[in-house]
């Protein structure tokens, strides 16, 4: 024993201790709270750390790591509702920001006419075999949609209401052969009535009828709602001019209308419930 | 001449080694390297201390135990030298003991890397778990105050690496020997 304590490697091994726990002591004294062999250390292999984290990144995606299943298991369900909260967030910003958009698009309309009353609604059905024709809205009688309400995005016309229920009303929109509104065509005060035919509207038009042979209506022309009737406010815009056609059962012309809005990727609109110069409710188709 | 050449061969299997320390300790540091087995490390530089310490003696044991303590420290950004020191002592410890009572075999590497890691690995859970003084609000004294879940993480994270480095261990032991006998002195 006594020989190992005297020994020649004891007594190297007690001076490099002490050395070291004398480094120790200076570090915890030290502004920088390191000693000088730990940052010779770290200079020296520092690139070897930069480069050794430079492979481990590059090689990540074949690590081989060994986890046990169940804490795997509990790590997916922790991801999978995340995901689904992160879901149902998108829902909902993607559902705000529709209707702010159509806010923004409204706000114009509103500003001239302060005399509107708007209603917001989400389209929650649509005809399976018709669709640009009518669509179901979650707006009603409790909310006082009424029959024959404006539907409207924007500026634009859309449609009207054609029946009502306590919490839904169906709209029956521009597409729909049976709708009319009286229209006028901006440039050249032409007026006239709205309506569409079954071929046009599967292409997704509509139509100026009865126009006379000299009229001055061009493609590009823009037409709104004349508010003759009182079903629908003045300007409320309609669509623009594609074409001037002849008519082949007489010798008037007619106007193939796009309307200025997609009816088809619609999924909210504004029902205008008030308006001035509004009739009262009749029945759908009087 | 001879001694020229037998002292190329000396130089040689230190390079080696250092390079070998090198190497572990980047492979045992930078996550990803390595596979880690249900979130536990081997811990590697220890098990490469003691396989060089067991074949090259103390003194070696002493010097090589210091450099991959340093390296360790770097890497862990550990103040106070603790890694250099450990392993400083696991190197002259396993050496010394090699050099004098035990026979160096794969078996005495075993049981002395197991009793390195579980030395390592208790020093350092209690460093880190046990030796904790807080101070309360308005009281000058520092109390003892041990961190709560202190001997689970203990059981479930110190022991299992110790007993996974033990099991990695004779690859490294039998790398040192190859080592040895391609550099051996005639």
């Amino acid at each position: 024993m006594r020989r190992f304590f005297s020994s020649s490697g004891f007594k190297i091994f007690t001076v490099v201790v002490a050395a070291l726990l004398a480094g120790t002591i200076a570090a915890a004294f030290s502004h920088h709270k390191t000693t000088p062999a730990t940052s010779v250390t770290s200079a020296v292999f520092g690139p070897l750390q930069r480069f050794s984290a430079y492979i481990s990144d590059g090689l990540s995606k074949y690590s081989i790591n060994f986890k046990s299943s169940a804490s795997l298991s509990e790590e997916n369900k922790k991801l999978e509702k995340e995901i689904e909260d992160l879901r149902q967030q998108l829902v909902k910003y993607e559902q705000t920001k529709q209707l702010l958009d159509l806010y923004k698009k409204s706000l114009g309309l509103k500003d001239e006419n302060p005399g509107f009353q708007f209603l917001s609604a989400a389209v929650v059905g649509r005809d399976a075999l018709t669709p640009f024709r009518s669509f179901t809205l979650n707006q009603g009688s409790e909310n006082k949609v009424s029959i024959n309400d404006p539907v409207i995005y924007g500026d634009c016309l859309v449609g009207k209401v054609i029946s009502v229920m306590p919490t839904r009303c169906v709209v029956q929109t521009i597409l729909d052969p049976a709708f009319n509104a009286g229209v006028y065509e901006i440039r050249s005060h032409e007026e006239g009535f709205i309506t569409t035919t079954g071929a046009l509207s599967a292409k997704g038009f509509c139509r100026l009828p009865q126009l006379d042979k000299a009229t001055e209506i061009t493609p590009g022309g823009m037409v709104s709602t004349s508010g003759v009737g009182g079903l629908f406010p003045r300007d409320l815009f309609v669509g623009t001019v594609k074409e001037v056609l002849d008519e082949t059962a007489d010798i008037s012309c007619y106007a193939v209308i796009e309307p200025g809005v997609d009816i088809g990727e619609l999924d909210y609109v504004l029902i205008l419930t008030d308006f001035k110069g509004k009739l009262d409710a009749a029945p759908a188709g009087e | 001449m001879l001694l020229r050449i037998e002292n190329k061969k000396i130089y040689a299997r230190y390079a080696i080694y250092a390079v070998l320390i090198i190497i572990t300790a980047v492979l045992q540091n930078t996550k990803g390297l390595f596979p880690e087995i249900f979130g536990v490390r081997a811990m590697l530089l220890v098990s490469a201390v003691v396989c060089i310490s067991m074949h090259e003696r103390e003194v070696s044991g002493i010097f090589i135990g210091l450099f991959a303590g340093f390296l360790w420290d770097a890497y862990a950004g550990g103040i106070f030298n603790f890694n250099a020191i450990m392993l400083t002592t696991i190197g002259f410890v396993c050496g010394a003991l090699v050099g004098s009572i035990m026979r160096n075999n794969v078996v005495t590497a075993l049981l002395l890397t197991a009793g390195s890691c579980l030395f390592y690995n208790t020093s350092y859970w209690f460093k880190e778990y046990i030796f904790n003084f807080t101070k309360s609000p308005g009281d000058s004294r520092a109390v003892f105050n041990p961190y709560s879940g202190a001997w689970a993480s203990y059981l479930t994270f110190y022991l299992p690496a110790c007993i996974i480095t033990v099991i990695l261990m004779p690859a490294c032991y039998f790398l040192v020997r190859l080592i040895r006998n391609k550099t051996k002195q005639n």
